[in-house]
């Protein structure tokens, strides 16, 4: 391996991916959008999450510019295959069904450390008919399936961070480096959403710089799992699921979680950010175990 | 396999249709942001309702509004209609080409060459959806809140029913075309169409043709609205099911060709 080039490679890919989505993020925000702090999406919300594309198209440049050539499948490849032998089907389910998991348990927690945030009557708050109150308990199946099958986006951001810079990074400095620098790196590509609010609005203690953190932790621990997935399957399509299934949030508990019965420190959005996805982290921190066991048997991208 | 899903993309001129929707997909974003802002009035042939119901001649504003409407609806289902056309186009690619007896001398799964059938038109049916939905993305980014964007929106809810329905008639066919050639089983399709066309006239020869003069799509809107549950119901198990049959068509063509020779003659 060629290290000083793979290096080059890999700035050339992140000048692309960063430059790409941050000129789409900063026209967003210059001209004056703001990310809704109830969680609602404006049309133009929406249309900024299609920036999620943009890594794809970084990974698809890169590999044109550095003529690394476009193969779907085996070593240096864009990782597209999808094979469900040798047990590989159990990546898929997991991806799939892991975000409820973690989800479920980080609600749990939450109401752990505020029992008074319990409140059956929430879902009346949140000002959802006697129908849509019926849905909720339909709601994990729907989002999984909507994530699975509406995965384009996460596809995007999958096939440049796990399809082109993890294989790298794992070549040049090995897989603890690799998924501590990857995923900071992934979570400053957020920043500019961050700063208007997505995820975490802007209301918590220490904005912005907190919530850069945040989101630089979260990156982290998820690019765990998302490495793992992509690792085990030798294929970036669990990682593009899990993401997808991810950002849908599917969880049945979250509907009586009321988050203005939460109090104190736990009540700041970044706070309860990281708490909900404390179980997630723990998940993450299980399967980085596991591939740093198996590192240099069987785990390998590209 | 990879080969075999490159060859098909070959055979639909794969390239050029990319490049044709990559550049409808950019120039759909450019009008749109060119002329945003909300829609008012979808146009009926120059014509419009105004709030108290009369009919009113559309102005210039409204009438490229009405376009703005019409382009995602239409890319919507000039893109899907294209499926049934591939399915037809890489079957019959691989027969003038003899691709089948050749595949079947290759170090390659035994059902390989029907998993790579149904595997490209599986793709082809989730990029096309993809795609669909960056139409109303971009359509949605600018429109504000008006009935066009609430339209688009309840289209969206159904559009993974209506792409899933494009398995199932794929389901249908590729047995047909796998099994007994293409020729043969254009001909089934041909009668089944024509069936179903048979069935359409004899409808408007006896049934109640009220039904079409009262169509309306906001009625459909309102039923989705008012009846939330059953709406999301079918949204969310109308692709499980079509799905599951997408697949046991792939087991039954596999069943059915299991014991074909190398050598078999279309």
């Amino acid at each position: 391996m060629n290290r000083e080039m793979e290096i080059r490679r890999l700035l050339i890919f992140l000048t692309f991916a960063f430059g790409l989505t941050w000129i789409a993020f900063f026209a967003y925000i210059f001209s004056g959008n703001i990310w809704m702090a109830d969680g609602t999406l404006s049309g133009m919300d929406q249309f900024v999450s299609l920036g999620m594309l943009l890594p794809a198209l970084a990974a698809l440049f890169t590999r044109w510019v550095t003529k690394e050539g476009f193969a779907v499948a085996g070593k240096d490849s864009l990782l597209l295959s999808i094979s469900l032998r040798d047990g590989k089907w159990k990546y898929f389910a997991l991806a799939i069904l892991l975000p409820w998991i973690y989800f479920e348990l980080g609600y749990a927690l939450m109401l752990l450390l505020s029992p008074d945030a319990f409140d059956p009557a929430y879902p009346t708050v949140l000002e959802m008919t006697g129908q849509e109150q019926t849905i909720i308990f339909l709601q994990p199946l729907m989002m999984m399936l909507t994530g699975v099958v509406g995965s384009f986006a996460a596809f995007g951001e999958e096939a440049g961070w796990r399809g082109y810079m993890m294989p790298k990074m794992i070549k040049l400095w090995g897989m603890k480096k690799a998924v501590v620098i990857g995923g900071i790196l992934w979570g400053m590509w957020h920043w500019p959403l961050t700063y208007v609010g997505h995820n975490f609005g802007r209301d918590y203690f220490g904005y912005p710089f907190t919530g850069f953190a945040a989101m630089c932790l979260m990156c982290v621990f998820m690019g765990m799992i998302l490495t793992y997935v992509t690792c085990k399957s030798q294929s970036i399509w669990p990682a593009v699921f899990l993401h997808a299934v991810n950002n849908a949030s599917p969880s049945i508990l979250q509907y009586f979680v009321n988050p203005d019965r939460i109090a104190g420190w736990k009540a700041d959005s970044a706070a309860s950010f990281v708490i909900l996805l404390l179980p997630m982290m723990g998940m993450a921190f299980i399967s980085f175990i596991i591939m740093q066991k198996s590192n240099d048997k069987e785990v390998k991208v590209g | 396999m990879a080969g075999l899903l490159y060859k098909d993309f070959v055979s639909i001129r794969g390239r050029r249709i990319v490049l044709i929707m990559i550049g409808c997909t950019l120039a759909f974003m450019a009008l749109r942001f060119l002329f945003p802002g909300n829609v008012g009035a979808v146009a009926s042939f120059g014509m419009a309702e105004n709030e108290a119901g009369e009919l009113v001649e559309i102005t210039v504003g409204e009438l490229r509004d009405s376009f703005l409407v019409m382009l995602p609806l239409l890319f919507m289902v000039a893109g899907l209609s294209l499926i049934p056309t591939w399915t037809a186009a890489i079957c019959r690619h691989d027969e003038r080409n003899r691709t089948r007896q050749y595949t079947a001398a290759l170090p390659l799964a035994k059902n390989a060459y029907i998993a790579s059938k149904y595997l490209f038109i599986g793709i082809a049916v989730y990029l096309l959806f993809s795609l669909d939905s960056v139409w109303i993305i971009i359509f949605n980014s600018v429109a504000g809140e008006n009935n066009s964007s609430e339209c688009l929106k309840i289209m969206s809810q159904f559009l993974m029913t209506f792409c899933g329905m494009l398995l199932v008639l794929a389901a249908i066919e590729l047995p047909f075309f796998i099994t007994l050639g293409v020729k043969k089983g254009m001909l089934v399709k041909t009668a089944l169409i024509e069936g179903f066309a048979f069935l359409g006239m004899a409808y408007l020869f006896f049934g109640n043709l009220m039904i079409f003069k009262n169509f309306d799509i906001g009625i459909f809107v309102n039923w989705c609205e008012e009846h939330f549950v059953i709406a999301a119901l079918i949204s969310v198990l109308s692709p499980i099911a079509e799905l599951f049959l997408f697949w046991l068509s792939y087991r039954i063509t596999c069943r059915i060709n299991q014991n074909r020779e190398a050598g078999f003659a279309l």
